[in-house]
């Protein structure tokens, strides 16, 4: 089937490059020529093409500069340079990847280790029996009433029934001194804003 | 045959031996085969580093990178492909390499390619068309520039091309397309 003019003309700008070359089928290659010999444009447009290989074609070399074998000896002399595991970009790239599933595989390992050890330091634990604290006093357990408040103590006139002042020598140490002058804030302006860390 | 660097009698020790036979005899470091490797392929490489990095100064340590670990590599080569194609397709990964390094690192100047000696014969008008087409090249995309300057500059068949780049003869010849139509809008006022 024939196509009209500029459709032909489209297909052969499109074949150009290849028929430049030499890589067409005998078909596409004489129905190339066929409207090369009856269109000057796409004739102009193909002569572009053929200039502008022949242009590049014809670039004067680049010439090494002298002495490029005996620098090449020398290196090959030398103790051999530490080449990078491959030069293909492709290569590098399968490297790239194991590396970003080593580090996702490892990620949640880290964030679990780090949730543990933050639970473990800094934060509030939910279950403070589970976790091993250097204090010198026993963890109250979560079973245990809630400790009752300080000031409403005070006001009933008698202390606070915390384990820590039961426990507690009856020298006069600095935690003591601490906690009684808590306890004097604590009468004077009201309960101080809650602590994050346990004591 | 470029004398500089190779005495008379080392150049001549290899003038008839293949380039595989030529491959194997530098690597053992033979007297003379470095010599006769550079002689009869270093300018080449030379010429398609240039003008895929644009840099005579890069492409001539390129080079010297291509042919140092084509020499360490030497057992890996295919023979039943030539061997100006192995080392175009180990100075094209280079400067691959080099230039995603260099953008990471800095913004591209476009320095022309002046360096690059006109031949004699070569007429004004066909000089300035040169020039043009050099510019014009480095507007290329590199892959585009790639298999411009592999064609028409290195006049590699196709499927050459596709072994040094790694990919399809279909995506040559559509990159080659695309290149030549791309770089004849560009020159289109020479052209005329």
């Amino acid at each position: 089937m024939r196509l009209p003019w500029h459709s032909e003309c489209t297909r052969v700008r499109r074949l150009a490059s290849a028929f430049l070359d030499g890589r067409l089928a005998a078909d596409a290659r004489g129905r190339t020529q066929h409207h090369l010999r009856r269109c000057p444009v796409c004739l102009g447009e193909l002569q572009h093409l053929a200039r502008l290989s022949r242009a590049m074609h014809n670039l004067p070399p680049f010439r090494l500069a002298d002495g490029m074998a005996q620098r090449l000896r020398r290196e090959l002399a030398a103790p051999r340079r530490a080449l990078s595991p491959s030069p293909t970009p492709r290569s590098r790239a399968v490297w790239r990847i194991a590396a970003a599933t080593v580090l996702l595989a490892l990620l949640p390992l880290a964030f679990w280790l780090g949730y543990r050890d933050g639970r473990a330091s800094t934060l509030t634990p939910r279950h403070p029996t589970r976790i091993a604290m250097p204090s010198p006093t026993p963890t109250p357990s979560p079973l245990q009433p809630p400790r009752e408040n300080a000031r409403f103590a005070a006001d009933r006139g008698t202390d606070p029934p915390t384990d820590r002042a039961s426990a507690a020598p009856p020298r006069a140490s600095a935690p003591d001194a601490r906690r009684r002058l808590e306890q004097l804030l604590r009468e004077m302006f009201g309960d101080p804003p809650p602590r994050e860390t346990p004591r | 045959m470029n004398a500089r660097d190779v005495p008379i009698d080392a150049s001549d020790r290899f003038r008839d031996v293949d380039d595989a036979a030529l491959l194997r005899f530098a690597a053992q470091r033979a007297p003379g085969a470095v010599e006769a490797l550079v002689a009869r392929h270093g300018d080449r490489v030379c010429s398609f580093l240039a003008r895929i990095v644009r840099d005579p100064a890069w492409a001539e340590d390129l080079t010297q990178d291509t042919l140092l670990r084509a020499l360490a590599e030497a057992d890996r080569f295919d023979a039943r492909w030539p061997l100006r194609t192995w080392l175009l397709r180990i100075a094209r990964n280079l400067a691959v390499d080099l230039l995603r390094r260099e953008q990471a690192r800095r913004p591209r100047r476009g320095r022309p390619c002046e360096e690059a000696a006109p031949a004699a014969a070569v007429t004004a008008e066909h000089r300035e068309f040169q020039v043009a087409l050099e510019r014009a090249l480095q507007q290329l995309p590199e892959e585009f520039r790639t298999v411009f300057v592999l064609r028409d500059g290195e006049n590699l068949a196709y499927d050459e091309i596709a072994a040094v780049l790694g990919i399809s003869v279909k995506t040559v010849s559509s990159r080659l397309h695309r290149a030549r139509q791309r770089l004849r809008e560009l020159l289109a006022r020479h052209l005329r």
